[in-house]
């Protein structure tokens, strides 16, 4: 017989039944298998940490919020926002869902077209677009959306020095009675700038006015703030329409739908605090479709959703490396990824499973990352089951802005491998090296040779 | 100013219609075969001229008359004055009281003609050669008593008058011809054909043989059809010949089987086989009448193929059902051009049976139960759609199926399918929990619709409440009405769809269909048209482009105008018309070279449906490169269609073959096709172009043998380019 594991006596509190005022029952189902694929068998593969991504949940996703908008307006089309993910297999998915590209910069614009993405399937958006970017998404068709005066003024010179007819829209901000106002992108509707702005590209000869675009704030929780910026923006449309005659082709109403994760310092879980995205979709659309355009001017609705459609597709795999007793008698437990490549663990307290059965005690923990700096908390409190030093663990919903904004530091960054819908795995991008660290580097002639 | 009016009124009217007095006796309406016949009809110079002029004299009476001027051009008033003529012509010897008679008998047939016709029309009868008939029989029996009138024996020696025509060189070909050693049956063939216009000679049969295989393979299939027929039924019943005179074959057997084997009736198997069958009936009506007016002393000429044909027209026109044997609605006085449109016409122009009726909702839904459903569409209601919507895993709900606001299609807008006024509405049954049904209400909350006196929709088992509108409101196509719910007998939320003929909540249903939906398989979309999803159908609303319904929305009263070049030769501005006719079918008119496109938009789809005049003409490139226009922008959505095979320039060889097993077989097809190839922008673009490809299919092979392209800029049709049969046409708006 195999030698049984210890099991370290331990004194714990009763929590029996689901809610109590101590908040939920712990449910610490281990998770070993990710779309079929088994997470021992990906991290003897790939490595560990890695992160795995599921393509039948982004395309479940994806469908999913098409078919929730589409069936309650006529015309719906969502952009894939780069930023939120941007390796090129993920973005690929999305078109192939039909999705178009939804960048923020030249370097984005880039990969869009690199992902075969057609120039008029483009919204360029963002305060930081180049002359150059400008130029080429004009010459491209794409949908530019102006953020500022600067940039109002820039196009219009680079589109009468080249006659070009760029297709634009204006980003308008406003105030939707939530919090934080995001005032500083685009045009503020209140004080008159979005109008100045309209009236302007109205003036010029050559851009063309198709769309008007706000971004309300990102994770709002409020589906009723989609409607007042939806009304908004069709009280504009309505102006527009009214003084110069021109129908608004499209509204884009941004991102910013939430995901299920849950917010650091919200009491409840994600799936009981986010409303759905039916929520969102009904908010919308009746607000549009109350408001009383012609039924042959209804403007296409233009939906940049990121984290709601990718969160939930991103694991993270990774190992404790070790256990420690901190002073205060917590335990802590030091796993080989932190903040450096999970930086989304600032905003959420991810829900994080282990990945093999364990034994049924749990404890308080607090969970580490493996950098030698203080700041590298992944949960600054979990309860889970004891883990040891080998164990694997699998942290959920990490498919948004982890893989953009994560940080090079320390060590390298891990392999993403993609588990397709029969259950493959491929490696959509490889772990860093010491090479693609310090390919960019340059070592001044005084500074080579032996180092005494 | 006033001799250019009266040039036009000759080159519009006169002259068209004298022509086509010749060929309608053959049942053609051909420039090249009235003029072959009007040549024939002097080999007996007498005749010719009397024919000639009997029916000139009849339209021009008819034309200072202010009778109906298309049927004065189509040779309908005045071929059976020439017939007459041709026959008097034969009969007596010119001079004053001859052409005396001859006018007088350009009045007694143009009023037959006139009264019968209208007579018979009401209930949409022809008269055929009645009117020559009656007309010759009232100068056969009064010129007995006219002693100034002598009959001719010039036909006895014909051979003479050939000589003082044309000397020797006539005769002998006269001779030779008539003299080839030819079968027996060819020869009585060729006979018969020649005695149509009264005459009796070898070379004007070849002659008129030939000019009709030439104009019509259909027709000339079909006068060797009832001339084989008559002579083998002649056999037969050992037949003395008395039915079976050259005349009375041509006139009446072949005659007979032209009209009802090819020109009444489009050409098939079927109406092959009656112009068979009614061979023999003929042969006893012949035998029956010429015992009636032998009497009077009466010859028959072509009374018994008159009333055989009128009969059996009539016949099949009290048919309920028509079945595979199809009358000819619209005549274009040419056989094959009459089946290439029906059956062109038949599977494009099926919308013209419905008016467009189309999905009540947004977004993809799928049929959960079709027609002939398996749950509760069955008699009465058996023309029914419930509709759902499924996730991609293909469930109904997500999170628990007890709650109603679980299944996807609970709560989502349901439209009007149509315009309308609202008849029925029920807005108060409560939605049942699911997987409960309420049998008591059936219907639950519903709405029912009245498009027009005989089309009612019905939508049912509706949210409580949901429903926006008021009892008696007008509502328009795709406007929100209410939400689907779960009530009635509803076991889980679903739309149920309907159409009917009677206003009452649960009438009995029709079979009716969509005019445009998308169907999605393997996740691309295909169009459909005018027809109705089956069971587990995943099908979504089509939206137009705004800029292409712009584009293509010709009005009356609008005018086009394209310079065009043609294989690189500048042609100048081509300007046409749009207009209206009394159906209100609206086409396009080209006054210079006097042809018309007629073409139909129905909002999604700018198609033409006929085409008639000049095939030279740049309209006609402009109708074969826009034939089928899509006013959607799906880029991934490909049109196809068919051209009525008689698109083809005649003098195509394969096409020449496939006329003749054409009634029975077709074996060649071509094929429009038609895509986005390019736009500016992914949805609502200012500039889009679309490829043309024209394909000929030869036994299922296809070829491609023409291409263009059309390109649309901010709502007008800019440019369009073709290159087919060796042309090379490109043409550019110039109101650019």
């Amino acid at each position: 017989m195999e030698k049984l594991s210890y099991e370290r006596p331990a004194i714990r509190k009763m929590n029996a039944g689901l809610m109590n005022k101590f908040g939920a029952r712990i449910e610490n189902e281990p998770v070993t298998q990710i779309d079929g694929v088994p997470v021992s068998s990906l991290i003897r593969d790939f490595g560990s940490p890695l992160f795995v991504i599921s393509e039948k949940q982004i395309r479940s996703n994806i469908q999913n919020a098409i078919r929730i908008f589409r069936t309650r307006y006529p015309l719906v089309q969502f952009a894939w926002s780069y930023k939120t993910n941007y390796l090129d297999a993920v973005c690929r998915i999305f078109h192939q869902e039909g999705s178009w590209a939804e960048v923020v910069s030249g370097f984005e614009y880039d990969k869009a077209l690199a992902n075969n993405v057609p120039g008029n399937r483009i919204i360029f958006n963002g305060p930081d677009k180049s002359g150059e970017d400008l130029l080429k998404a004009a010459k491209n068709n794409s949908l530019i959306h102006i953020d500022h005066l600067d940039e109002l003024l820039m196009l219009i010179d680079i589109a009468g020095v080249h006659g070009l007819k760029p297709r634009v829209a204006i980003r308008v901000n406003m105030d939707t009675g939530i919090f934080p106002k995001w005032d500083r992108f685009g045009f503020n509707l209140e004080n008159g700038q979005a109008w100045s702005a309209i009236t302007r590209i109205m003036n010029d000869k050559n851009l063309q006015l198709s769309g008007l675009h706000c971004h309300i704030g990102t994770f709002v929780l409020s589906p009723s703030a989609y409607s007042a910026a939806a009304l908004k923006l069709s009280e504009l449309a309505r102006d527009i329409k009214n003084k110069y005659g021109k129908a608004i082709e499209y509204l884009d109403l941004g991102g910013g739908f939430p995901s299920n994760n849950r917010l650091k310092g919200v009491y409840m879980p994600g799936s009981d605090t986010v409303p759905s995205l039916d929520q969102y979709a009904d908010a919308i659309t009746s607000a549009l479709l109350g408001f009383g355009y012609r039924q042959d001017e209804l403007p296409l609705l233009i939906l940049e959703t990121g984290r709601a459609l990718i969160d939930d597709a991103g694991y993270l795999l990774g190992t404790v490396l070790t256990n420690k007793r901190l002073s205060d008698g917590r335990r802590a437990t030091i796993l080989d990824f932190g903040v450096n490549i999970l930086f989304t663990s600032l905003w959420y307290d991810h829900k994080i499973s282990p990945a093999q059965d364990s034994v049924q005690m749990t404890e308080d923990m607090v969970l580490y990352g493996p950098l030698c700096m203080n700041i590298d908390v992944i949960r600054e409190g979990i309860n889970m089951p004891v883990l040891e030093k080998g164990n694997h663990v699998v942290v959920h919903k990490v498919g948004a802005y982890n893989m953009t904004q994560w940080m090079q530091f320390i060590t390298f960054r891990p392999n993403v491998v993609l588990v397709d819908s029969n259950m493959r795995t491929h490696i959509i991008r490889k772990s860093e090296t010491i090479e693609t660290v310090t390919m960019n580097e340059s070592v001044p002639e005084q500074l080579k040779g032996k180092s005494s | 100013m006033k001799t250019r009016v009266l040039k036009e009124h000759f080159s519009n009217t006169i002259l068209p219609a004298v022509l086509n007095s010749y060929s309608v006796i053959f049942f053609f309406n051909n420039r090249f075969f009235s003029l072959v016949l009007l040549l024939v009809t002097f080999f007996n110079p007498v005749a010719g001229m009397s024919g000639l002029a009997a029916a000139t004299a009849t339209v021009l009476i008819a034309d200072r008359m202010g009778f109906d001027k298309a049927l004065l051009r189509q040779g309908i008033y005045s071929f059976n004055a020439l017939l007459a003529g041709i026959g008097m012509g034969t009969m007596y010897e010119p001079g004053i009281v001859f052409f005396a008679l001859l006018l007088l008998v350009s009045v007694i047939s143009l009023l037959i003609s006139v009264t019968l016709g209208g007579f018979f029309s009401r209930s949409g009868l022809p008269i055929l050669s009645i009117p020559f008939v009656i007309s010759i029989w009232i100068i056969m029996v009064s010129s007995a008593h006219m002693t100034n009138l002598g009959l001719t024996q010039r036909n006895v020696f014909w051979m003479n008058e050939m000589y003082s025509i044309g000397g020797k060189p006539l005769l002998d070909i006269f001779q030779v011809i008539d003299n080839l050693p030819l079968n027996r049956m060819l020869v009585i063939y060729l006979r018969s054909m020649s005695s149509i216009i009264f005459q009796d000679n070898l070379l004007a049969g070849i002659i008129i043989a030939t000019a009709i295989l030439i104009t019509s393979r259909i027709t000339f299939l079909l006068s060797i059809l009832g001339f084989i027929a008559a002579y083998l039924f002649a056999f037969f019943i050992g037949s003395d010949m008395a039915s079976f005179s050259f005349y009375n074959v041509g006139v009446n057997y072949i005659l007979l089987a032209i009209a009802i084997g090819g020109f009444f009736l489009i050409p098939s198997a079927y109406s092959f086989l009656w112009a068979v069958i009614m061979i023999p009936v003929i042969s006893m009506l012949i035998l029956f009448l010429r015992m009636l007016t032998g009497t009077a002393g009466l010859p028959l000429f072509s009374l018994p193929f008159s009333i055989a044909t009128i009969v059996f027209v009539y016949f099949l026109k009290l048919r309920i059902e028509p079945g595979a044997l199809k009358c000819t609605l619209i005549q274009n006085y040419l056989p094959e051009t009459n089946l290439y449109t029906f059956i062109n016409n038949n599977d494009r122009l099926r919308g013209f049976r419905y008016s467009p009726v189309f999905l009540p909702f947004w977004g993809e839904w799928t049929v959960y139960q079709g027609y002939n459903g398996q749950y509760t569409h069955k008699g009465e209601w058996k023309n029914a759609l419930d509709f759902v919507i499924r996730d991609e895993s293909g469930k109904l709900f997500s999170g628990t199926p007890y709650k109603n606001e679980n299944y996807y299609c609970h709560d989502k807008p349901v439209l009007a399918p149509a315009d309308g006024y609202i008849t029925e509405l029920v807005d108060n049954v409560l939605d049942n929990e699911p997987g409960k049904v309420n049998t008591e209400k059936n219907w639950g909350n519903t709405v029912v619709i009245k498009h027009s006196e005989t089309l009612y929709s019905q939508l049912s088992h509706l949210k409580q409440g949901s429903i926006r509108r008021k009892k008696g409101e007008y509502v328009r196509k795709g406007e929100v009405l209410a939400s689907c719910g779960n009530s009635g007998r509803s076991p889980e939320s679903h739309l149920h769809f309907q159409l009917q003929s009677s206003p009452a909540v649960g009438s009995k249903t029709t079979e009716y269909p969509f005019a445009y939906y998308l169907r999605r398989v393997n996740g691309t979309n295909t169009l459909c048209s005018w027809s109705v999803p089956s069971l587990d159908d995943i099908v979504s609303n089509v939206t137009p482009d705004t800029m292409m319904v712009s584009a293509f929305d010709l009005q009356p009263g609008m005018n086009l105008e394209f310079l065009y070049s043609v294989n690189g030769t500048d042609k100048g501005l081509a300007t046409w018309e749009i207009l209206t006719d009394v159906y209100n079918n609206k086409y396009v008119y080209c006054s210079e070279s006097k042809s018309y496109a007629y073409f139909v938009n129905d909002g999604i789809m700018f198609y033409f449906t006929a085409f008639y005049g000049n095939q030279n003409s740049l309209l006609f490139s402009f109708y074969q490169t826009f034939y089928k226009i899509f006013l959607g922008h799906y880029p991934e959505i490909e049109i196809s269609d068919s051209y009525p095979l008689n698109i083809i320039k005649s003098s195509s060889a394969a096409l020449w073959l496939h006329d003749f097993v054409a009634p029975f077989y077709q074996f060649i097809e071509i094929k429009y096709n038609n895509r986005t190839a390019w736009s500016d922008a992914a949805i609502k673009p200012d500039n889009l172009k679309m490829n043309v490809t024209i394909d000929s299919k030869l036994f299922g092979k296809s070829k491609q043998s023409g291409k263009g392209s059309i390109l649309v800029e901010k709502g007008i049709i800019k440019e369009f380019t073709l290159e087919f049969a060796g042309k090379n046409i490109w043409a550019k708006n110039s109101d650019i």
